[in-house]
């Protein structure tokens, strides 16, 4: 009885034992929930800060004046400037002394050059003016976009159609072409237009633009020949086939021809006579007035030879008369 | 006897190979005339070109005579020595295309020493007169013909080209050996013009001269020569460039790989740029006198670089590739298959430069110049020959 009572009071004693034990942890899991809210809290309050902080530099679109080395950006500018104009000169020179078959290479070489210089340019500039985050480049592009809607159209589908123009290459420097009727060597290839040089010698400027909605007929396409077409117009009353094979003598007897490509006499009658073209290359394009001239000259010498005669349109003088011209104001 | 000193057979077309340029020669090329001058001023030569005197063509002629053809004869004989005693041979024809220059008319000259028919050209003036009835030399009969230069029938010219087309068409009916020559720049032109090579066999050219093919031949030159006994030293070094192993070889052959790679492996090229390079020690030099007491020396002095005249370079170009495809033009001729109306004086030019030289009335390209010119003519875009 006595064992029993004593094992009674044991059993209560482990249970208050137990009791205060729960107690301490439930302390214990209070506590820790304290500090986990404090940290919450704290953490809040951070992130609150920052977000403020970046929506400050958000709206930041240029850097502190105080920040921005204009030195550093002079030096860029000019550097590349003067490097620019030292591949616009250099390599058109080299192209001119080297070798013939270097010559399309280094002169299709000088606007690639140039537009990988002025896009390093531009990308080593921006972060030192501007503040370059993900909000102000959609601010800068949303104003810019407006801006240029408006103002620089024209300006800007120029640039845009010389930066296609670049890598598509539907004319490069050196390559003779002909857009909207102008026909000349193409000298340069600039972001807004290219120049071309006409054989009288005139410097025609094309804008880029005319590349999207007009056709542009380039004669060699990065070749160092084109062909080459001389005409004769031959009265219908002769021998064809001698005529046609003296006109293919007289192509394949010419100092500039270029072996290596095909040579055509071809023929059609027309009303007026016999039209015969002869096509041929020349082994450098340069070459290429010359070339006809040459053919001419000797063709003419050929349709001589064989008794044929060239025919003329007729033609019809102006009238002249005795008193000058009356003007009427 | 050694490799070099063998009696070789020419090659087929296609298979001649450039001697190798050394690789300081080739930076130097390349450096340009800046870098060259610096080098020279910076350089101390072993003697002074300019206290050497220039071999007069007399004497130079006695100390390595002509011809500047080598074993070339030779090897002609052996290429179709057993072809032409054949009664029926494979082909009846035998082309060889040999590089331009040669003024020793090696086809010619091979063709009388083996008693073989010449059929020449008609002449250029019955060429320009001539019309369709213009009629072809006789080549019919027995026996080898040979036509040795078929650059010499006027071939840019129309009245030359008909008449060339009717000389293929009888060639290709012909059942009779006939050795045809031509240089490879007339070759590369027929080829392509007439499709020549539809009607001529693949033709055979010569193995290019390289040092070694050099070394032998020159020195069996001087060796039979009255330059015997005499040493030919390096006016930079004071070397002898023909000094020998113990085996035999060559000792010294950095000057004639130099002079092999200028000169394109073309044995006549390189016999007048080294004719051109000799030189005579003053007899009065007490320096050369000291150093060598018991030997009579001639100075090879630096291989001369070529450069065009800097106006009317491209009037200039025509002018020597006109001259290279038909060996040699008068003015006259020149003139017609030219198409430029002016430069009267570029001939006059072209000969005060050493690029053209000048026999009677024809004039033609010199050898010595002939490196400078392919490759003047291969800048500028021109169709090259081809060996």
């Amino acid at each position: 009885m006595q064992n029993e009572s004593s094992e009674a009071i044991d059993t209560q004693q482990a249970t208050a034992m137990a009791t205060n034990t729960v107690a301490d942890g439930a302390n214990v899991v209070g506590a820790a929930n304290d500090v986990a809210k404090d940290a919450a809290t704290a953490a809040a309050n951070q992130s609150g800060k920052s977000s403020s902080k970046a929506s400050d530099e958000a709206v930041q679109l240029i850097n502190d004046w105080q920040d921005i080395s204009l030195l550093q950006i002079a030096v860029i500018v000019v550097g590349v400037l003067v490097t620019i104009a030292i591949i616009r000169r250099l390599l058109p020179f080299l192209a001119e002394r080297g070798p013939s078959q270097l010559r399309l290479y280094l002169l299709a070489a000088v606007p690639i050059i140039r537009l990988l210089l002025m896009t390093l340019a531009v990308v080593w500039i921006i972060p030192i003016v501007f503040n370059v985050t993900f909000q102000n480049f959609l601010v800068i592009a949303g104003g810019a976009s407006v801006a240029i809607g408006f103002a620089f159209k024209d300006y800007v589908s120029s640039l845009i159609a010389g930066l296609v123009a670049v890598f598509e290459r539907p004319y490069r420097p050196g390559d003779w072409v002909r857009i909207h009727g102008d026909y000349g060597e193409v000298q340069s290839v600039g972001l807004r237009a290219i120049t071309i040089r006409t054989p009288a010698d005139d410097i025609v400027t094309v804008p880029h633009l005319y590349m999207w909605q007009n056709n542009v007929s380039n004669s060699n396409d990065g070749a160092r020949t084109l062909m080459c077409i001389a005409d004769f117009y031959v009265h219908p009353d002769h021998d064809a086939a001698a005529l046609r094979g003296a006109l293919r003598d007289v192509v394949m007897t010419s100092a500039y021809l270029e072996y290596d490509k095909p040579v055509l006499v071809v023929m059609s009658e027309e009303p007026w006579g016999s039209h015969y073209k002869v096509k041929a290359y020349p082994f450098d394009m340069r070459d290429q007035f010359m070339f006809i001239t040459d053919l001419s000259v000797r063709g003419k010498e050929a349709i001589a030879e064989i008794g044929a005669t060239e025919v003329t349109s007729p033609y019809t003088a102006i009238e002249k008369t005795d008193s000058p011209p009356s003007m009427t104001f | 006897m050694s490799e070099s000193s063998e009696v070789k057979t020419f090659q087929p077309l296609g298979q001649f190979t450039l001697p190798p340029t050394p690789a300081d020669e080739t930076i130097r090329r390349f450096a340009g005339d800046l870098w060259r001058t610096l080098r020279r001023e910076t350089e101390d030569p072993f003697i002074s070109d300019d206290s050497l005197r220039v071999a007069t063509k007399r004497k130079l002629n006695r100390i390595v005579p002509p011809p500047a053809c080598g074993p070339l004869l030779a090897e002609m004989h052996a290429t179709f020595d057993q072809w032409s005693r054949d009664p029926e041979p494979i082909h009846w024809m035998q082309l060889v295309v040999l590089p331009p220059c040669d003024h020793n008319h090696i086809v010619s000259t091979w063709a009388k020493q083996a008693g073989h028919t010449i059929v020449e050209a008609p002449e250029r003036a019955v060429i320009l007169n001539g019309s369709e009835d213009i009629s072809l030399p006789e080549i019919e009969g027995d026996g080898v013909v040979v036509i040795p230069r078929l650059e010499d029938w006027f071939i840019r010219h129309r009245n030359g080209l008909r008449l060339l087309r009717r000389l293929l068409d009888r060639l290709a009916m012909l059942e009779r050996h006939c050795v045809i020559g031509c240089n490879s720049w007339a070759w590369g032109y027929l080829e392509k013009i007439v499709g020549a090579d539809l009607v001529l066999p693949v033709g055979v050219t010569l193995q290019a001269f390289d040092a070694d093919r050099l070394f032998a031949w020159f020195t069996e030159l001087v060796e039979s020569g009255v330059a015997e006994g005499k040493i030919f030293r390096l006016t930079t070094t004071g070397e002898d460039i023909f000094a020998r192993h113990s085996d035999g070889e060559s000792a010294n052959s950095e000057f004639l790989t130099t002079l092999a790679a200028r000169s394109l492996g073309v044995p006549w090229v390189a016999w007048h740029l080294w004719r051109s390079s000799l030189r005579v020690a003053p007899k009065d030099n007490q320096k050369i006198a000291k150093q060598f007491p018991d030997e009579e020396a001639l100075w090879v002095a630096q291989l001369d670089d070529f450069h065009l005249p800097k106006n009317h370079v491209s009037n200039a170009l025509l002018a020597l590739h006109a001259l290279l495809l038909h060996n040699s033009l008068t003015a006259d001729e020149l003139s017609i298959v030219l198409p430029s109306v002016d430069e009267s004086n570029l001939l006059v030019a072209l000969v005060a430069a050493e690029f053209v030289e000048r026999d009677g009335d024809a004039f033609y390209c010199s050898p010595t110049a002939y490196p400078t010119i392919r490759q003047a003519l291969a800048d500028a875009g021109f169709p090259l020959d081809r060996l």
